[in-house]
């Protein structure tokens, strides 16, 4: 009884030592919890090549033209993608050989996934750019930035 | 069975092991805790502010706990909580795969290039799950500072 009585409060001792030290640590050092907020931060803008904006993409979106292919992973897609869009996630990206294949190699193509955080659309950009796509575009604000804007949206949490 | 359990060198090495796997993990996460967090964010487990208080404070349980494990202090309590992290760590590993998600693990490293979630990262969880458990049954507390100082104290 003694014996398990001693281990949880070992356990809450450290806990609690954890806790203080975690932000103690953060407060000095301005990070986690003390990190200033995502608002305030200043994102460098990214310029790499093909990489567009919400405006240009919502235009590629209106216009009709432009297909928008999904990379994040098909759970996602289901949950809500962008309207109209295909799903096309790197890991799958064999089985959808066909598909890409009849595709008009001149045709815009914008590629997003989550936003910021994620790369896929960019891979994605890069490996039909190697198939003979001209005109691909990346959104690099992703599904993050559209959704928030209140754009035409699918998906069964839509 | 029982004798592994007391054998002083056999806790002696998992206590080690297991010590010095959980400060060398720590490391990378309690320097940067964003990159932390936003590995447990693609979880999509906990929301932003979970994450972010998660990313705060489990790095140091983990750094903590292996530096007990290591000196021998608080040996027991230590590996519960380090059991119990690792529970916690093994069910949301299951989740993100029933979900289906493509993610990093966040569990070692946080190196993007380093191994996503599968299920060699549920056995590898598992079987440190199993040494955390046997620290909490073991009977040992040889070459543990914790030991050292209480005998050093009764001989005063």
């Amino acid at each position: 009884m003694m014996r398990s009585f001693t281990i949880f409060r070992e356990a809450a001792i450290i806990l609690l030592l954890s806790a203080f030290m975690g932000f103690v640590y953060t407060y000095a050092t301005g990070k986690g919890f003390f990190a200033p907020s995502a608002s305030s931060k200043v994102r460098p803008p990214v310029t790499a090549p093909g990489i567009i904006d919400l405006a240009k993409a919502r235009e590629l979106h209106e216009s009709g033209s432009a297909l928008f292919i999904d990379s994040r992973h098909e759970f996602d897609y289901r949950l809500g993608h962008i309207k109209g869009s295909y799903n096309l996630p790197l890991t799958d990206l064999n089985d959808h050989t066909d598909y890409i294949e009849r595709l008009p190699r001149d045709r815009p193509i914008v590629t997003y996934c989550d936003g910021a955080q994620c790369n896929s659309s960019i891979e994605l950009a890069a490996i039909l750019q190697s198939r003979g796509f001209s005109n691909v575009f990346i959104f690099f604000g992703g599904w993050n930035e559209w959704k928030t804007q209140h754009l035409p949206l699918e998906g069964s949490r839509q | 069975m029982r004798t592994l359990f007391q054998n002083d060198y056999v806790v002696l090495t998992t206590r080690l092991f297991l010590g010095l796997l959980f400060v060398i993990i720590s490391i990378d996460k309690i320097h940067d805790p964003a990159a932390f967090a936003a590995s447990v964010e693609n979880y999509r487990i906990l929301p932003e502010s979970a994450a972010t208080f998660a990313a705060t404070v489990l790095p140091w349980i983990e750094l903590l706990c292996g530096i007990f494990l290591l000196t021998g202090i608080m040996v027991r309590g230590s590996s519960l909580l380090i059991s119990f992290l690792l529970i916690v760590f093994i069910i949301a590993i299951l989740s993100a795969l029933g979900r289906g998600l493509d993610i990093l693990c966040g569990c070692f490293t946080l190196d993007p290039n380093a191994s996503r979630i599968g299920w060699n990262k549920v056995i590898e969880n598992i079987g440190l799950l199993l040494l955390g458990v046997f620290l909490i049954l073991s009977k040992s507390n040889r070459f543990s500072l914790e030991r050292y100082l209480r005998e050093t104290h009764n001989g005063d």
